[in-house]
């Protein structure tokens, strides 16, 4: 069959099986399956109608409707019990929980607008199922005006106005008086960076449905990626378990600074509940001003002795339990002490020879550093000056307390018109995306 | 496990990372409490912010003409309809900021998906409408606060548009929306002028807690016309979407509910005292008279014979910085409005091939209010009024589309109005529906040669 607009069927007769008109159709049932198992399984099927005589609102299955068409829906029976309809979990009303609300466009990365549903169903099978979602504006002026423009289905623009139901992500809180199971994997998968930008332009209730269903690793990459007060009030709407479990897969000094920004109690309840080692190095992050190198700076480093030799260091990388984010250099100190001596690249350390080398000779001893007091534009200046990739920061007595990584400083360089205009610049590959939703919607 | 005290069996060494003693809870709680008091100034200054700058940029144009006029005309008698207003624009505000902090939506966003397509259609139609003549009446305002300083208006309408456009074009418009706000301060005068008038502090106790109604076609006008321009439709869209942009939730709430609250009595405060100013000044020098304004630069410049010189020049900047503020500020606040409800794609950071409808609209609104603005020997007045007029009329629309929201429980949980809000609440929106009807229904039995009042 062709394609169907659910706009074109809303407020069309319902007649019964001798073509008896009996009630307008108020509304369409359909079940969003969160098992993404066979492939039209992405597709709701429709479970039922609502129906309105009058003031009068009642349920129909399926089992009693003969043909779903443009002109209305035919019933199999002569009449029809005028039970009251009640939401089960697991059910979404087309009309109130989808039609006119915001679903996120994954193969696109964007949130669009309903404006409204393209039904049909597979040419082996019956079942009437929800295939597109149609974003264009013409789909309005087709909804605002009674006798507006009947689109020819077949010569819909379906690369940009028409997007395939497998390709959008429906939000449970769409529908907050039904338990649904949606599932955002397709969303877990994008890049963090895209996470974080879609749920800055969602409302707070769907980011923290998005927040909420990824794994910790995932939630805590995304959550890097945005503004620590948004961060922290992200985390402030989840469990406290869960959000520990997320602070502590973040980089240290993200997580102080969102640690920093939620209520002062809940920020104590959540250290204490966060592993001691994580919690221990974001408690000495926390001792340091925002603006200054240490308020900017990460302890998750390589720090090793001068006395090892090059061999020995790598084994000893090898062995750290939880590996450090930044591995490119090696900040090597006096044997049992924090006394930065130099800084190796671990490319050195790698393909040095002979292999007993000691790291003291293979640093250079006349390292750029800044103090933890330093202001942390003048430290990010410096770092992007000489183009390093990160720079240690010290103490009034030389020991090393933590390292300046380029993408911390980079947010303090970057001027804040260009961070904003960088989805501009970035666009995905949207044709090859829409390519394959009309071959799987060609049918 | 713990790999700080993982040491290296013989050596003698501990590895990565740091090794320094644990960092007690006692140091832990004072340094979040020291990172909490640096952001503590930092946190008030950001979220003191939306309430202040929308009830701010009421104060533009049509708003110090309309309540120059309020007193010029009839001295301290409106005083009273102040209080009134300046309790609705507290509720209405008040109501958006909680809609915005619950559902973290905005409110086309929410009238979109609560509200039938045409409904949708039609509340947009009449804030599209409402607004552009909010732009236009803020581009007058700029172009005659330019010529107190001998700028000729079609020279200052044309440059400041222009100047509007890149400004927000280019994304910088944020750091220059402090100057503006800054610029307003200049308003603090109005205060000054009230005081060095001397007027009888008694006679306006008594005006502002008692009601003194005139039935005439100018003191309705002019109710109206103050209706429309302190609680303008576009102030409770912007401050609902600069709480949701902002990402407060109803955690922090009760800090925004100070921001509305206190935004609010300050521009009903300026408001009264350029009222107490030119009622004090200009409606007793001419005996009771009244005196009819040309416009709100003629009202700056009015009081002129009264203060001195300099004060036209502190007025014009007030002037300028408050019509800067919501020429900044709206045509983008629309444009945004109405490409979110109609699904288009729309944001500054998106291109003219992107987002046709979205930089189409936001030009357009700019480059008609502009032109009009150039327009040598403009009839001010009755534009201004006329316009804010219009938005009065509009208003109902949007306060009962706000009321209906706001008392929806799917949406608002448990923070829905409480009765007696709600009484107050539809109270006000009734109270304006009738002011709107009323003057609908005069002004259209004046087409037809009928004055129903003098």
């Amino acid at each position: 069959m062709n394609l169907l607009f659910f706009s074109q069927l809303l407020g069309k007769s319902i007649q019964d099986r001798h073509g008896e008109k009996i009630a307008e159709v108020k509304d369409l049932i359909v079940r969003i399956n969160p098992s993404m198992g066979k492939s039209e399984d992405r597709y709701p099927p429709v479970a039922g109608l609502l129906g309105r005589t009058g003031k009068r609102e009642f349920w129909i299955p399926l089992s009693q409707v003969q043909s779903i068409q443009q002109g209305g829906i035919r019933l199999h029976s002569a009449q029809v019990s005028l039970e009251r309809f009640e939401r089960r979990d697991g059910e979404v009303l087309l009309y109130k929980d989808v039609m006119d609300r915001q679903l996120v466009d994954v193969e696109g990365r964007r949130v669009i607008r309903v404006n409204d549903i393209a039904l049909g169903a597979a040419p082996s099978e019956t079942t009437v199922r929800v295939l597109a979602v149609d974003i264009s504006f013409q789909a309005i002026m087709r909804r605002l005006f009674i006798f507006g423009p009947v689109p020819n289905t077949r010569q819909i623009n379906r690369k940009e106005n028409l997007l395939d139901w497998a390709d959008v992500e429906y939000f449970a809180s769409n529908a907050p008086t039904v338990r649904l199971n949606v599932s955002h994997e397709r969303l877990a998968k994008l890049h963090p960076v895209d996470i974080a930008r879609l749920i800055d332009e969602l409302s707070y209730v769907q980011g923290a449905e998005i927040v909420n269903s990824l794994d910790d690793e995932t939630a805590a990459d995304t959550l890097e990626e945005m503004e620590p007060e948004d961060a922290a009030d992200l985390l402030e709407g989840l469990s406290e378990d869960r959000a520990a479990d997320i602070l502590e897969e973040m980089q240290p000094d993200d997580a102080a600074d969102v640690i920093a920004e939620v209520d002062e109690d809940k920020a104590e309840d959540l250290l204490a509940l966060m592993e001691r080692e994580e919690s221990q190095e974001v408690r000495e992050l926390l001792a340091y001003d925002e603006d200054t190198a240490g308020g900017i700076m990460t302890n998750d480093f390589l720090m090793l002795p001068g006395n090892l030799g090059a061999s020995e260091a790598l084994q000893h990388i090898r062995d750290i339990e939880y590996q450090p984010e930044f591995v490119d250099y090696i900040y090597v100190v006096e044997p049992d002490t924090e006394r930065l001596i130099g800084v190796a690249a671990l490319r050195d350390v790698v393909f040095c020879q002979p292999r007993y080398t000691r790291l003291a000779e293979l640093v250079v001893k006349d390292f750029v550093s800044v103090h933890t007091d330093t202001r942390a534009e003048d430290a990010a200046a410096l770092l992007a000056d000489y183009g390093f990739r990160a720079m240690p920061v010290l103490n009034d007595t030389g020991d090393i307390q933590g390292i300046i990584t380029f993408d911390d400083a980079l947010d303090l360089i970057l001027p804040a018109d260009l961070r904003r205009r960088v989805p501009k610049i970035f666009r995905f590959h949207r044709g090859l995306a829409t390519a394959s939703a009309q071959t799987r919607l060609g049918a | 496990m713990d790999q700080k005290e993982k040491s290296v069996p013989g050596e003698g060494y501990s590895l990565v990372p740091a090794l320094e003693p644990a960092v007690t809870l006692a140091e832990t709680e004072k340094n979040l409490e020291n990172r909490k008091r640096k952001l503590g100034i930092l946190f008030y200054l950001t979220i003191l912010g939306p309430g202040l700058i929308a009830a701010n940029a009421g104060n533009d144009a049509g708003g110090i003409y309309t309540y120059s006029s309020m007193g010029s005309q009839f001295g301290f008698q409106m005083l009273w309809v102040m209080v009134i207003v300046g309790i609705g624009v507290a509720i209405v505000q008040e109501m958006c900021a909680r809609m915005g902090a619950a559902t973290g939506k905005g409110l086309s966003d929410l009238i979109r998906e609560n509200f039938s397509i045409r409904l949708t259609a039609f509340v947009m139609l009449a804030l599209l409408i409402a607004n552009a003549g909010v732009i236009v009446s803020e581009f007058i305002g700029i172009a005659s606060a330019l010529q107190i300083f001998n700028i000729p208006q079609w020279v200052g309408a044309p440059v400041s548009g222009l100047l509007i456009w890149l400004l927000i074009a280019r994304g910088s418009y944020n750091r220059v929306e402090k100057v503006f706000l800054l610029l307003t301060v200049a308003f603090f005068a109005y205060i000054v002028a009230a005081f060095m008038a001397k007027p009888d502090w008694g006679q306006i106790a008594v005006n502002t807690f008692v009601p003194t109604l005139k039935f005439n076609g100018a003191f309705l006008t002019t109710i109206i016309a103050a209706v429309g321009t302190t609680i303008s439709p576009y102030m409770q869209i912007y401050v609902q979407s600069a709480i949701v942009e902002r990402g407060i939730t109803m955690r922090d709430y009760k800090y925004q509910k100070l921001d509305v609250y206190s935004g609010s009595v300050f521009s009903i405060g300026i408001a009264f005292f350029i009222i107490i100013a030119t009622g004090a000044t200009i409606y007793q020098g001419s005996n009771g008279q009244g005196v009819q304004l040309d416009s709100a630069a003629a009202a700056a410049q009015s009081l002129t014979p009264f203060l001195g010189d300099f004060a036209k020049y502190i007025f014009a900047l007030g002037l300028l910085g408050a019509s800067f503020l919501a020429a900044g500020v709206l045509p983008l606040t629309t444009c945004y409005s109405l490409t979110e409800a109609l699904g288009l794609e729309n944001g500054v950071s998106k291109s003219w091939k992107e987002a046709p409808a979205f930089w189409g609209l936001f030009t357009g609104l700019i480059f008609v209010s502009v032109l009009i603005a150039m327009i040598p020997g403009l009839p001010v007045v009755d534009i201004l009024i006329n316009l804010y007029a219009l938005n009065g009329i509009l208003l109902p629309i949007i306060l009962f589309s706000v009321l209906k929201l706001v008392n929806n429980p799917e949406l608002m949980g448990k923070h829905t109005n409480k009765p007696v809000y709600n009484v107050l609440a539809y109270g006000l929106a009734i109270l304006v529906s009738l002011l709107s009807v009323f003057y609908v229904f005069i002004q259209v039995l004046n087409i037809f040669g009928i004055k129903l009042l003098a």
